[in-house]
């Protein structure tokens, strides 16, 4: 229906649609309504002329901007904001890879502190029972008056 | 309105005004047209044809001259327009105290075509505002301004099939305003 409305159809679908309606009531109702509707008010739309100051208005702007271009850059102020355009990214970047490094470093040392804690409990662990080990051995071999055959021993017994 | 001689877009591009008050002469009525059927006010419609022909005289100089000005154009408005209904979703009815003031130092045959203007003005309207912004600019661009379904596609950037779903879904809506005014009056 869009493309019959806007002639959007070729020759070939605009016979098949013309002979359609020829005999189809509902068709060509629905037709004329949606011609009414959808075409007709838009067809009867003025245009409106712009008036003659819109022109002035934006040939003034157009100059302004214009001006605004060939401005010369001094002074300080400007001086900063050109800078800026280059210095604002290249500080931000730095922000950037300083806290990344900074993260990596601060988990860096917690996973190196936490291994060497881990390690050092076991060393601990480790030779504390040894030390209680070769303690109660001792203490046994006293008590039942083992022989070690060092010369310590010879002093002491 | 045809496109516009290569050697005025040309001249326009490099900042000569008179260059560029040719292409403002052959494209401001449609761009007001177009600016004032999606925003439905004049005041609005006049300063998006500002803000339109600044931003062409800023990017002429990047028109490749692949796609025609005359869609370019078309593109510039109803994008600046749509992007200005967006914008203001506040309802402003600066025509009515306009058109009260019109009322005043008429005759009655003036009157007379006034109010059918108006009646006609108003039709348009009211049958624009069920609409979104979107089919908005494919029914004007259409039924207004006369582009095919070719040309909208490229104002809009778009690829044709969108236009026609897009102009085929916005009638749908028309239709069932219509019936349902008729159902109301009854």
């Amino acid at each position: 229906m869009t493309d019959y409305l806007d002639e959007e159809v070729d020759e070939e679908q605009k016979k098949v649609i013309v002979h359609h309606l020829a005999d189809c009531v509902d068709c060509q109702t629905f037709m004329m309504t949606a011609k009414k509707t959808v075409n007709e008010p838009f067809g009867n739309v003025e245009s409106i002329n712009p008036d003659e100051f819109l022109w002035h208005k934006i040939k003034r702007m157009i100059e302004a901007e214009k001006q605004r271009q060939n401005k010369p850059t001094i002074g300080i102020l400007s001086m900063i904001r050109d800078r800026s355009r280059i210095l604002i990214p290249a500080v931000v970047m730095a922000v950037v890879v300083i806290v990344v490094i900074w993260t990596d470093i601060i988990t860096f040392k917690q996973s190196s502190f936490y291994k060497k804690e881990t390690t050092d409990l076991s060393q601990e662990t480790f030779l504390g029972l040894n030390s209680d080990m070769e303690d109660e051995s001792v203490e046994h071999a006293l008590m039942k008056n083992v022989n070690f055959q060092t010369a310590i021993e010879e002093y002491f017994l | 309105m045809d496109d516009i001689p290569e050697d005025i877009i040309i001249k326009a591009s490099k900042g000569d005004i008179d260059a560029f008050e040719f292409i403002y002469k052959a494209y401001s009525k449609p761009v007001l047209n177009v600016a004032f059927r999606i925003v439905d006010n004049m005041v609005d419609a006049e300063e998006i044809t500002q803000q339109v022909f600044l931003t062409i005289y800023q990017k002429l100089n990047k028109f490749q001259f692949q796609s025609s000005i005359k869609t370019w154009i078309y593109r510039i408005a109803i994008n600046c327009a749509i992007n200005y209904v967006r914008r203001i979703s506040r309802e402003r009815d600066r025509m009515v105290e306009y058109s009260e003031g019109l009322y005043s130092q008429s005759t009655v045959g003036e009157i007379e075509e006034h109010m059918n203007r108006e009646e006609r003005e108003e039709t348009v309207n009211s049958l624009l505002k069920v609409l979104t912004p979107d089919q908005r600019a494919c029914i004007v661009l259409r039924n207004i301004e006369g582009l095919s379904y070719q040309e909208i596609a490229e104002t809009l950037k778009i690829n044709i099939n969108t236009i026609r779903s897009r102009l085929k879904r916005a009638r749908e809506q028309l239709l069932a305003l219509r019936k349902k005014v008729m159902n109301d009056e009854l």
